[in-house]
Order: structure tokens, then sequence, then C-alpha cells
């Protein structure tokens, strides 16, 4: 098929689209305003929520961080309380880059490069928070259980080594899987960025 | 005309165009319909935009074309389509069935092509020059011709693999 042949083609479907039905001119401004409400729903809810659950956590730290009579407790509480707020502050910053893209005014050929980008940076956020997470979840146990009062559970030997197995097997999969599902995309992204230039 | 009487007129006559965006971009049925409702919601949220525009034309297609490749692009899993019946974009299939066929696998082979090549093509089977081709897209004139032998030779070679391998025109 040549492009002449496609053009008459299209030219013929355009005709064909303009006599189809159009949506009634008042379900319009009706679809327009609960899309607007669903994806305020969508977005920020699950985003509010994990974010005020990693500041709470942050906080009740904090405000517990006199109670530590151990140096190394207060070293991991510190550690703990600084992944807690950066993660969010991260995740959320990269998703706005993402999401605060000038469609109305932006050439599609800017829109994809900027998208491109700032979904790149996302995905990075996204494979560093895993890591953090598993960070978070080694040094968050010790001062935990001093402010419990559990302090013998994790003083027993047989509890780290079991710990510090498992913990380390954990994060190594965590990370395996997460750098695996994340390196196709980013790959395909800085293809798409090539092209584009 | 208040702003919603003006922003409900603009997409009613334009419904064909959004509706050819939609299917270029989104193969699947409920791709498409999500698709063809964030273009309007993006159009609406961006409203004020238009009214300020030089070209009101090649507002809405880059608004179109915008949302398209940021929206494909976020999950291709996470459709956020309003259950609204009447809104499924449901245009009736050509009589002609050879025809359709072809409108098919013009499709499919555009959808085959890169983001913003889609576009490209899209603008240009629109009878848009390349002159106005470069505008929309953001890219030179000279950047417009490029691709555009580009994309005409996949997809040559992609509907009419027998004659480009035999050579033939």
């Amino acid at each position: 098929m040549e492009l002449d042949e496609m053009k008459s083609l299209w030219a013929d479907l355009s005709l064909q689209v303009e006599k189809q039905d159009k949506i009634q001119k008042e379900l319009l401004m009706e679809i327009t305003k609960k899309k607007f409400r669903s994806k305020l729903n969508a977005i920020r809810i699950p985003e509010i929520i994990g974010s005020l659950f990693c500041v709470g956590y942050a906080m009740y730290l904090l405000s517990h961080f006199s109670d530590f009579e151990l140096w190394y407790n207060q070293i991991f509480a510190l550690i703990s309380i600084f992944i807690l707020l950066a993660l969010p502050t991260a995740s959320l910053s990269a998703i706005n880059g993402m999401r605060n893209l000038k469609v109305e005014s932006e050439s599609p050929s800017k829109i994809l490069e900027e998208f491109l980008l700032s979904k790149q940076r996302f995905l990075k956020v996204q494979r560093y928070s895993i890591v953090l997470g598993g960070i978070l979840m080694l040094a968050l146990i010790s001062p935990i259980a001093e402010l419990n009062g559990s302090i013998e559970k994790i003083s027993n030997p047989i509890f780290w080594l079991f710990y510090l197995i498992i913990g380390p097997v954990f994060m190594y999969i965590l990370s395996k899987w997460a750098y695996k599902k994340y390196k196709g995309t980013i790959d395909s992204s800085e293809k798409m960025l090539q092209e584009l230039e | 005309m208040s702003k919603e009487e003006a922003f409900v007129n603009l997409i009613h006559q334009n419904q064909g165009l959004i509706y050819k965006i939609a299917t270029i971009y989104a193969k699947e049925k409920a791709e498409q319909d999500d698709l063809y409702q964030e273009i309007v919601y993006q159009t609406w949220k961006s409203f004020d935009h238009f009214k300020k525009a030089s070209k009101p034309s090649t507002w809405l297609y880059r608004v179109g074309m915008n949302t398209a490749i940021t929206h494909l692009n976020k999950s291709k899993k996470q459709l956020s389509m309003l259950p609204f019946d009447q809104v499924t974009i449901q245009f009736t299939e050509s009589n002609d069935s050879e025809k359709e066929e072809k409108i098919q696998l013009l499709y499919t082979q555009i959808r085959k092509l890169n983001l913003l090549d889609r576009g490209i093509i899209f603008l240009f089977l629109e009878e848009k020059t390349y002159e106005e081709i470069a505008e929309i897209s953001g890219i030179s004139v000279s950047n417009v011709g490029t691709r555009m032998s580009r994309i005409r030779q996949k997809l040559k070679s992609e509907m009419n693999p027998k004659s480009t391998t035999d050579g033939t025109r």
C-alpha cells in the first residue's frame, strides 16, 4: 500500500467517523467531572496513606529517641528516621515530575523526552527504595525491640544468626528482582530517547 | 458562552479527531476508551490555555498526542476508565469488508511505529503539511522529512512484504 492509498483510506475513515453518532453533549461534562474525581482518588489516596505511614513512624521514633539507652540503637533509629523521611519525599517528587508535564503547551517531542527522563528517574527511585526498604527492615528491628522491652529476644545470637542470613538473602533476591523488573523499561526508554535525537 | 459550553462544543466538534488519536495509540478497546476519556479530561484541565492559543486546531492535536504519549507510557495495566456505557466509542465499521480490512491493517502497522512517528504519520494522513507537522510535533521540518521517508519505507515493507523483497515498485 502506497502513502497515497493510505491517505485516501484515511480520508474515507475520517468521513465515516464524522457520520457516527456523537456522545451527547450533557454526558461530556459529566465524564470530565467524574474523571477528575476518580483521578484524585486513584493517585493521591495511596500516596497520602503511604507517606503518612512513613512520617508517622519517623515521628514515633523521634519522640522516643531519648528512651534509647543503647548507643547503637540511637544510630539505627537515626538511620531509620532518615530512610522513612527520604523514601516518600523522593518517591513523591519523582511521581510529580511525571505528572506535572505540560501537555497543554509543550510539543509532543519535548513531552516524550521529558516523560522518558522523569520515568527513568522514577524507576531509579523505585529501585533504590527497595534496597533502602531492606536496610530499613534490618535497622528497625533493634530500636523497636528496645522500645517494646523485648531486647532479650534480639540478644539471642540464634536470632541474629537467622536474621543475618535470611536478611541479606531476602535483600539479594528482592534487589535482583527489582533490577530485572526495571532494567527492561529503563533500557527501552533510553532507546526511545536516542531515537528522538 | 460559558467555559463549560465552549469546552463541550469543542469536544463535540472534534470527537472524530479524538477517536482517531485513541485508535492509533491504543490497541485494545478498553485502552482506547480509557485514552479517549483521558484526552477529554486533559482538554478540560488545560482549557484556559486553549483560549489563549494562537492556533486552536494545533493545540488540540498537541494535547491529544501528548496525552496519548504520557498516559499510555505510565502503565498499560492501570486503566481508569469510567463505567459509562454510553461513552464506549462504538463507531460502526464500514460495509466494505475489503476496505475495513485495509483500515485495520493500516492501524496495526501504524501502532508498530514509535510514539512520535505514530503522531507524525497521523498528522500526515490528516493532510497536514510538513511545516504544520513540524509545528505541532516540535521537531524541525527537515527532521519531519527524514522521519517521513523512514516511516514510508517501514510501512511499505510491512504492508507489502512481497513487493519489497522482490524489489518491485
